[in-house]
């Protein structure tokens, strides 16, 4: 090794290690970026955005039984039953929020946006089947879209899905398969709750 | 010591021969000082270490676990404690269960020449330095013995690198002390100290330029022998996953940990003894200080904060650059470091025997080097203002978070 | 006989077998490396992998056009617009589509976001891998405001899901713009000028990343590499010049090409600078790309369920690793009937099997993280 190059080589190391330095020490008197959620945080300012892609939530008011976005999933998450007796009736409308990889293909091809992305992303929850969710209780009739009046939705966002997570009762039985959701859209045990 | 000890037995009027029992209890109170303020600094350190790596990176380090997480410490460590003891079926049992303790030992055992006031040292060695760079070979064979016990091949690899370096990286540190011993002409760190002055222009750091260059090398060399970035391949974890303390768990792990972070403390210090005046005040000297105790403890004080303003230093260098490979830490030792610090001697020598032949030189000299100096921190903190200009984040000065 | 009792077979008398699991710091991901070893210097690093094969291809088989394109995110998570706009493109060329220019605007300010927020994970990994973990945390800070930008616009930061056959899905409104307008004046030239102070000019970088695995130009080539790296050992080819698509023919950027900057050419260090430089390009690109903005719809009037002509067509993008490519053949009905990806990190691992011969041990991680190479990509 030459001498240029060796004088070269300790000069180089200095003066980078020094510019270096002085960049970190810079760093260490600015303010940190962290957001030290949940109780530290700016709570005026929205965490998420509005466009945010949370869990599902399905304002039944406004659902017109039409099954779009049950084709629109691409992996068939949603089922939803319609009878067709003497008038058209919702008897089922699962969606399995675990499963869900929460692409929004669903939520594009409702017409009245009764499915709709909530801003809700903390649902943790202790037991899988707390997150198959079901929306029908009892049959309900399908919202008839008319023309000219606009379409309200009638619940807040994320509070409607916030509370079906937690207020869902399960026995804590031993994992088995659930044909619950089966039976009940089978169209035999109409709408009942076992 | 043992007159000290006789005269205090005669005013109690006890037999002159339990002066050893004295003694013994003298060196065991000191012994309890230097472990329990070796280990209070290696867990305060680790927190205060991550504070400050969490600043620089934008983020805040820990800080729920107590006042601003300040009990993160105590909390690893007691969880560490807690941890099952595992020791791998096909290791060599004895040596897999010693290795951290003679690292543990190497690093305590430079605790007992440093003098943190003119009377608070463990022995005045009149050989401090030698015993100090001759203890610190414990730690190789402690990590020889780690690497090998664990009986996997990784922790072979980092066993060895990390002898070869410590063994490779004394002596710079050798070399680069004996600059400084050769003007002042003595082996012992207290008489080390008193021969400094007390204002920053007369620390030996600013005698001649070869010390000037030899504080840097030693800190550089001293950084290679206590594994600490950028030198620290053998517990790097992206290409060894921790070489030799891999197969480690619970308090043998922590073990290492502690020594590494003591012998920041140890670096620190040696480095405030031998270049930067140690305990000396400004302006007061060396019998002034040492009758009274008000400023013996102020000498205490100022030795801890020169130390630990070293230990940022070594924080910060940590979390700025990257690692070097083996062979060109190698290379940065026996191509670069031993032949400069080599000649420095020399230069040193020679420069010494100026100053007494002409003595106005050692004033010129003294007062040009403490202008670099000064030049050189005005031109840092110069960047650092051109680097918050730069960029549109504004400087944000509280600590708590 | 397994992959260890073959190699035990090969291996020379001084050798070891070291084994680089799939659980490692410091791959990317999930691939394991088997590394014959005399000594410090290597002799081969046999990659092997399928740790992370999850059927992609053949999940294409029974899915509908409109809904593969969130699987096709998950092929690359960290570039998943490219993934998205190749597939996209390739079945409107299929449909004969013609693509509103709004909506090719804003796929390419899509496309150049992602690309930035992309080289910023490839070069702080590296970087982190060296040994220096602060520019990996600035880089993640920078991203941040990325992933916020494409929050407010398709409602995900990971995995977007944007566009759609015909166009995108959602529109931005001049609240996006001022957002990426702020990103762009602290982005360029701001950041880069102290990332470049605080790690591409470090001497311990650089030495250790200059002449370590230098791929000439004619190995580049055999090797089949693309991307940063093909243009980092010194060919200047880039789809988006020489084999245009979208609405790049009409936006003015330079293609940054490796010379050597402080070694050989196509060494380690050409591929760190190469990417640096690429970022400060699409700074350049997003800037005329919002300026010129025209207005109008986002998407082409598509039927509803897509059901392309019998054909195949071969769709290539310009992505963050290299030429992401989708060769799709459709038989009529509204699944496709192949789909086959074409990634640029598969073609790398050959190249890092034959060059990691010679290296250190130490240097196959510098390799690895200079490749750009994500796990999924290459097991799709």
């Amino acid at each position: 090794m030459e001498i240029r190059e060796y004088l070269e080589n300790i000069k180089n190391s200095v003066v980078s290690i020094f510019e270096g330095m002085a960049v970190t020490f810079s760093w260490m008197l600015r303010r940190p970026h962290t957001v030290q959620y949940p109780d530290r945080y700016d709570k005026s300012k929205p965490l998420v955005m509005n466009r945010f892609r949370g869990i599902l939530e399905v304002d039944l008011s406004l659902c017109t039984a039409c099954q779009a976005c049950q084709r629109a999933c691409p992996i068939g998450i949603i089922s939803i039953n319609v009878s067709k007796g003497v008038e058209r009736l919702i008897t089922c409308f699962d969606i399995d929020a675990s499963k869900c990889m929460y692409c929004g293909l669903c939520t594009e091809a409702c017409p009245t946006s009764a499915i709709h992305h909530s801003n809700e992303f903390a649902f943790s929850v202790d037991d899988i089947r707390k997150l198959h969710l079901h929306f029908v209780r009892e049959p309900v009739k399908p919202y008839k879209p008319q023309k000219d009046v606009s379409v309200e939705s009638s619940i807040i966002k994320g509070e409607l899905i916030l509370r079906m997570i937690e207020q869902r009762e399960m026995p804590y039985a031993p994992v088995e398969k659930d044909n619950r959701r089966e039976e009940r859209c089978s169209g035999e045990n109409k709408g009942e709750i076992k | 010591m043992f007159e000290i000890s006789n005269k205090i037995l005669e005013s109690l009027s006890i037999s002159p021969h339990y002066s050893i029992v004295v003694v013994i209890l003298v060196v065991f109170i000191y012994g309890l000082f230097a472990l329990t303020f070796g280990a209070l600094f290696a867990g305060i350190t680790s927190w205060y270490e991550r504070r400050i790596a969490g600043r620089m990176q934008s983020r805040i380090g820990p800080n729920r676990v107590g006042f601003q997480g300040f009990w993160q410490w105590l909390a690893d460590g007691l969880k560490c404690w807690f941890k099952e003891d595992i020791i791998p079926k096909d290791t060599d049992s004895i040596l897999f269960r010693i290795a951290p303790y003679l690292v543990f030992t190497g690093v305590l055992c430079t605790f007992v020449v440093i003098p943190f006031a003119p009377s608070i040292i463990g022995a005045d060695l009149n050989v401090g330095l030698v015993y100090l760079i001759a203890i610190t070979a414990l730690v190789v064979a402690g990590i020889l013995m780690a690497g090998w016990a664990s009986n996997s091949k990784w922790t072979l690899l980092g066993g060895i690198r990390s002898a070869a370096q410590m063994i490779s990286y004394e002596i710079p540190v050798a070399l680069s002390l004996i600059v400084v011993v050769i003007p002042a002409g003595t082996l012992s760190l207290q008489e080390i100290i008193k021969n400094q002055g007390g204002a920053p222009y007369n620390w030996y750091i600013f005698h001649n330029p070869a010390t000037f260059i030899a504080f840097f090398i030693y800190f550089t060399a001293a950084l290679a022998e206590g594994n600490r970035t950028p030198f620290d391949l053998p517990e790097a974890e992206s290409e060894l996953v921790a070489g030799y303390n891999t197969e480690y768990s619970g308090m043998r792990f922590l073990f290492f940990l502690f020594s590494e972070w003591m012998n920041l403390y140890v670096i620190g210090a040696i480095a405030t003894t031998v270049f930067l005046g140690g305990w000396r005040i400004p302006l007061v000297s060396y019998e002034v200080q040492s009758g009274s105790l008000l400023l013996q403890f102020a000498g205490f004080i100022i030795f801890l904060i020169k130390a630990l303003i070293l230990v940022n230093v070594i924080i910060w260098l940590r979390w700025t650059l990257p690692r070097l490979r083996i062979d060109q830490l190698m290379v940065m030792c026996y191509k670069y470091m031993v032949p400069i610090s080599a000649s420095l001697t020399v230069v040193s020598l020679l420069f010494t025997v100026l100053y007494h032949k002409v003595v106005l030189l050692q004033i010129v000299f003294k007062f040009l080097l403490f202008a670099l100096g000064v030049f050189i921190s005005i031109y840092f903190a110069f960047r650092v203002y051109y680097n918050i200009k730069n960029f549109p984040d504004k400087t944000y000065l509280k600590w708590m978070i | 006989m397994t992959l260890e009792e073959r190699l035990n077979k090969v291996k020379g008398e001084n050798e070891i077998l070291l084994n680089m699991g799939p659980q490692h710091p410091s791959t990317h991901g999930v691939i394991r490396f088997v590394v014959r070893a005399d000594g410090e210097i290597m002799v081969e690093a046999l990659p092997v992998v399928g740790y992370l094969h999850r059927g992609i291809e053949k999940l294409a088989e029974i899915t509908p056009y409109t809904g593969f394109i969130p699987y096709t995110d998950r092929v690359d998570y960290l570039a998943s617009m490219f993934a998205n706009h190749a597939f996209v493109m390739g079945v409107e060329r299929l449909l004969g589509i013609q693509v509103p220019r709004r909506a090719e605007y804003l796929r390419v300010i899509a496309s150049e976001l992602n690309r930035i927020a992309s080289h910023l994970i490839a070069l702080g990994s590296m970087a982190m891998d060296i040994g220096a973990f602060t520019p990996f945390l600035h880089g993640i800070r920078e991203r941040e405001l990325i992933n916020d930008i494409t929050e407010m616009m398709c409602g995900a930061r990971l995995t977007y899901n944007y566009m759609r056959i015909g166009g995108v899905s959602n529109d931005i409104d001049d609240q996006i713009i001022k957002k990426i307008n702020s990103f762009l004046d602290r982005f360029y030239p701001g950041f880069i000028d102290e990332f470049n102070r605080l790690i591409t000019y470090n001497e311990i970088l650089v030495k250790r990343c200059v002449n370590i695995a230098t791929i000439s130009a004619e190995e580049a080539i055999n090797f089949g590499l693309t991307g940063p790296n093909l243009r980092a050992s010194g060919i200047k080819w880039d789809l988006r010049k020489n084999m245009s698509y979208s609405v790049y023919p009409e936006l003015k950027f330079d293609i940054p090409v490796g010379e050597g900057f402080r070694g050989s050419i196509g060494d380690s260090y050409d591929r760190f600078v190469v990417r640096v430089k690429e970022m400060e390009e699409s700074a350049k690109i997003l800037r005329q790309a919002i300026k010129n903005l025209p207005s109008g719809e986002i998407i082409a009037k598509v039927p509803r369920r897509i059901k392309p002509p019998q054909g195949e067509v071969y769709s290539a993008v310009e992505s963050a690793r290299g030429e992401l490519g989708y060769y799709i053949i459709s038989d009529g009905s509204e699944n496709p009937y192949r789909c086959k990806i074409r990634t640029g990190s598969f073609s790398a691992m050959k190249a890092i099997h034959i060059k990691s011969q010679g290296c250190f041990i130490a240097d196959l991680v510098v390799l690895i993280a200079s490749m750009d190479i994500v796990a999924p990509e290459i097991d799709r």
